[in-house]
């Protein structure tokens, strides 16, 4: 019932709408033309004068009416109903409506025609206005600055002085302050490492979108971030790079929209994480995108997170190219260039392969080559370098694309002195594919050949850090209070670290061991004599069915990773109360340096007061 | 309640073998016999348990055992995972038994050292309008390059930068310390004075390297400065520690302070209160008598480095018996 009644009452509201939308019609035709223009028009004062000119209308209407019908029915009706006064009493009405319904019709059309002249000098404004129309110009403008700032920063030198952040999803507002040589960036996975060294580089490379995906609401791409808590800081959003340039400090800086200042982009090369070749192939083709030199595109992968297999082909494609330059490259003497000596340096150096050297670079069909390396075991015959092992095949990457980025950025430098020229050079998981003795190995290598090099890496691996001075590890923490991630640059050494103390000290590796968390539980828990048991009883069965047998295998190997983790477990106490008999020494000893030192000084102020 | 506190609850209440025992440990392990994030924070809080049996169940006085558990939290600071959960343990486990007056005195304590920064070193980068680099950076030249190294001294900034400070903190701020570094040009100006305040009561030290340029007002910004001295002085007025609490130490190659008639008025009680320290003056560090120069400066920063831990180590020292 109730249904029926409220479609009745919309149905008849539903007729009143359109009937006075026809009366709307009837009473403005006459003065405006187009009246779709003004059902489109919603605004109070249209419909107030719409209104009005309908009301005036229908009163017109009536009025006209009634003075019709006295016309034609005689005087004595009008005079014995209306009185004498009729004449002027009807017409005066009547003539306001018909005024009030014309004044209504003809404002509504003055006001239509005004705005739709302000409409149209908008439109022609804005047509004329530069920015609108000469937007083509002023993009072409501005990228041929960007030229000309980026073939400027091509000649200088660049050092890196310090990130910061402020307003970003995750990290805590903060400052990476960077070493002039090298820089190692420790943190667990999901930890923020990439997203901070693809901010880094968009910085660099002046790219708006990506630098600006620290700061926005959505997921980042690429790997996800573990934290619960990944909302912007309420600061406002800020990046600034502080970087030096020939001894002057300049600021790279950007707000939540665009770029705050005229650095211009800053050559760099980033090599990303993923540094594998297509082993099954073993030709190397021409390039297919075109050679475009490192100086320009050595971050491209790195930020828009391509393959990385095409740049490295490139390099040995590359490689090939060098080899053929010299004129006896058929004879196999073609090595014989600073290209070829480095990686074979380096790969003898860390591989201890002394007899590392290539063979000979020969054609393979029309268009593609294959590189032939000797090693220590292969040395009557000679493979494809896609045979050496992945560590061997990202050393050969990184030491090539490095000389390859520091020659595109002064082409016009002899060979032999490329390796000294300065840069920046960003590695994503340098420890990737490495063997640990590589890995402890790796920096210096890089330093030594490359000596003016500003080096920014991140690794898993804390070997990584042996033999880097104090400024140069920073950790990736977070904080307990705001669930924040946050850069924290160590303040010591690593001359001679340890392994064990250096994932103790940078990772808190012991505790995130899965198996000793299961089982060490487990060796805490009764049940140990119900397992004894079982394992004996089935032991001593002759035969036993498959179940039987699995669940056999299963009681031992429980039993002995049970006793394992309990042996680890009494270990890591037994070195847990080494470690605190040590630091309660330590401490006491330097409260007694400090009592020391306070008596030192209360004994001269004494001196000084007698 | 969740599992942590529950775990948090049985262990700080026993010592383990007692705890591994219990039929509640034993309810807990088996509810979360497959739940690896339970297994890792067993494990952990296990550990850390192990290590405060370690400090605190001797047969110590309880003014000792308070120590010995300040101690504790000085050592392992800088641990943001576990930190917490060493001071859970021993609030739950060891707190209730010690004397009113013990327990203010470590609530107290636990405030100055959960401080996020051990110190704040303030410093200017200014210089008088001279050309070349800043005369700091040249006065301390051979002492920079021997902290910092070649490779730095040559690839900074040398006009803007205030290297020598870079030294200070590298020195001051060696591990175990941890302070409040903060180059100002390199900031968005309208936030500046808040990070400093909040830097400034997030430090446990306030150590200046004072130069004369520091009394003369810039035209352009604040006096950076002055602010960190007024902020510090403010936030420490009624702490009895706050002599030891805040340092100077003065680089000027005259050695000697601005005299005071040519100091504005409004800083005349801060250099006032540098000379009354009597700072220490770090000598400029020129060819003559370069190692021993170096050597000398080395030495004061070692005292500051002993000063400013000290101030860490003392909260330990005083508990009431």
């Amino acid at each position: 019932m109730k249904m029926e009644t409220k479609s009745s009452s919309s149905d008849s509201s539903q007729i009143f709408a359109d009937v006075w939308r026809t009366l709307a019609n009837v009473a403005l035709r006459p003065f405006i033309r187009e009246l779709k223009d003004l059902q489109s028009r919603k605004q109070s004062l249209y419909r107030i004068l719409v209104n009005t000119a309908v009301v005036a209308f229908l009163a017109s209407v009536v009025g006209s009416f009634l003075t019709l019908a006295v016309a034609f029915f005689g005087k004595r009706f009008a005079y014995a109903s209306l009185g004498d006064s009729f004449g002027w009493r009807w017409t005066v009405p009547l003539a306001v409506s018909v005024s009030v319904w014309m004044a209504a019709a003809q404002l509504l059309r003055a006001a239509i025609n005004l705005q739709s002249d302000a409409e149209k000098q908008v439109d022609s404004r804005r047509v004329d206005d530069p920015s609108f129309r000469e937007v083509e110009i002023v993009r072409k403008e501005r990228d041929r600055l960007e030229e000309r700032l980026f073939e400027a920063n091509l000649k200088d030198r660049f050092v890196v002085q310090s990130l910061q952040w402020q307003g970003v999803r995750f990290f805590e507002s903060g400052v990476y302050r960077f070493a002039p040589r090298v820089n190692v960036l420790l943190g667990k996975n999901g930890y923020g490492k990439t997203l901070l060294f693809r901010t880094f580089i968009a910085l660099l490379q002046r790219d708006v979108e990506c630098s600006g995906q620290i700061f926005a609401a959505g997921p980042a791409p690429g790997k996800s971030l573990s934290t619960e808590n990944p909302e912007t800081e309420e600061a406002q959003p800020l990046l600034t790079l502080e970087v030096v340039r020939n001894g002057t400090t300049e600021t790279i800086s950007r707000d939540g929209t665009y770029f705050l200042d005229k650095v211009g982009k800053i050559p760099v090369l980033a090599i990303p994480d993923s540094r594998f070749i297509n082993r099954s192939v073993l030709t190397v083709g021409s390039s297919a995108t075109g050679a475009v030199p490192l100086a320009r595109s050595g971050a491209r992968h790195f930020l828009s997170q391509e393959p990385y297999e095409s740049a490295i082909q490139e390099l040995l494609s590359q490689l090939c190219l060098e080899f053929l330059k010299q004129s006896s490259w058929r004879t196999g003497k073609g090595f014989d260039r600073p290209i070829f000596r480095l990686i074979e340096d380096v790969v003898q150096g860390l591989t201890e392969d002394e007899e590392f050297a290539f063979d000979t670079i020969r054609e393979s069909g029309r268009t593609a080559f294959e590189i032939l390396v000797r090693t220590s075991g292969n040395r009557d015959a000679p493979l494809p370098i896609q045979y050496a092992s992945q560590g061997t095949l990202s050393v050969v990457a990184i030491f090539g694309l490095i000389y390859s980025f520091l020659r595109s950025l002064q082409p016009e430098r002899r060979e032999d002195e490329v390796s000294a020229s300065a840069g920046i050079v960003l590695i994503d998981e340098v420890d990737a594919h490495l063997h640990p003795k590589w890995q402890q190995a790796l920096l210096a290598v890089l330093t030594n050949k490359f000596p003016n090099v500003q080096f920014i890496v991140s690794a898993h691996s804390p070997l990584i850090v042996s033999g880097c001075d104090s400024g140069e590890v920073s950790v990736l923490r977070r904080s307990q209070k705001s669930n924040r991630f946050m850069v924290k640059t160590l303040g010591e050494d690593f001359l001679g670290a340890e392994a064990g103390g250096l994932y103790k000290r940078l990772f808190d590796i012991e505790d995130s061991d899965r198996l000793y968390n299961e089982y060490s539980m487990k060796a805490t828990m009764p049940g140990q004599d119900e397992r004894e048991r079982a394992i004996g009883s089935l032991a001593q069965k002759n035969r036993r069915t498959p179940q039987e047998e699995e669940q056999l295998k299963q009681l031992i190997s429980e039993r002995r990773l049970i006793g394992r983790a309990a042996d680890v477990r009494d270990n890591r106490f037994k070195a847990e109360a080494s470690r605190a008999y040590v630091t309660q020494l330590e401490m006491e000893v330097e409260k007694l340096k400090l009592a020391l030192r306070d008596s030192k000084s209360e004994g001269k102020s004494k001196d000084v007061l007698s | 309640m969740s599992f942590h506190d529950d775990l948090l609850r049985l262990y700080a209440a026993n010592r383990i073998e007692k705890v591994i025992q219990g039929a509640d440990y034993q309810r807990l392990c088996r509810e979360h016999e497959d739940n690896q994030v339970f297994q890792a924070e067993r494990a952990q809080i296990e550990r850390v348990k192990k290590s405060v049996e370690e400090w605190l169940d001797k047969p110590i006085t309880q003014a000792k055992q308070v120590e010995q558990a300040l101690s504790l939290l000085v050592s392992e600071r800088h641990e943001l995972q576990t930190l917490g959960i060493y001071y859970d343990l021993i609030v739950q486990g060891y707190k209730p038994n010690w004397s009113p007056a013990q327990q203010q005195y470590f609530d107290r304590a636990w405030m100055k050292i959960n401080l996020r920064y051990d110190f704040f070193l303030s410093f200017t980068s200014r210089s008088e309008n001279v050309p070349g680099d800043n005369p700091i950076n040249s006065d301390y030249r051979y002492f920079i390059q021997h902290v910092l190294g070649v490779t730095e001294f040559e690839s900074a900034d040398r006009k803007k930068t205030n290297l020598l400070a870079s030294c200070v903190y590298r020195h001051v701020g060696r591990t175990p310390m941890d302070g409040f570094f903060y180059v100002h040009s390199s900031h968005d100006n309208s936030v500046i004075e808040e990070k400093l305040a909040k830097a400034c009561s997030d430090s446990r030290v306030f150590l200046q390297l004072v130069q004369n340029i520091m009394f003369v007002s810039p035209q352009d910004r604040p006096n950076y400065c002055f602010f960190e001295y007024e902020k510090m002085n403010q936030l420490l007025q009624n702490s009895p520690d706050k002599e030891s609490r805040i340092l100077f130490v003065v680089a000027e190659k005259g050695q000697k302070l601005l005299e005071e008639a040519l100091v504005p008025l409004s800083y005349r009680p801060w250099r006032k209160h540098i000379s009354v320290k009597g700072a220490p003056y770090l000598a400029a560090v020129d060819l003559k008598d370069k190692e021993g120069r170096i050597e000398e400066l080395q030495t004061y920063l070692d005292d500051l480095h002993v000063q400013v831990k000290g101030e860490l180590l003392r909260v330990t020292t005083q508990v009431p018996v």
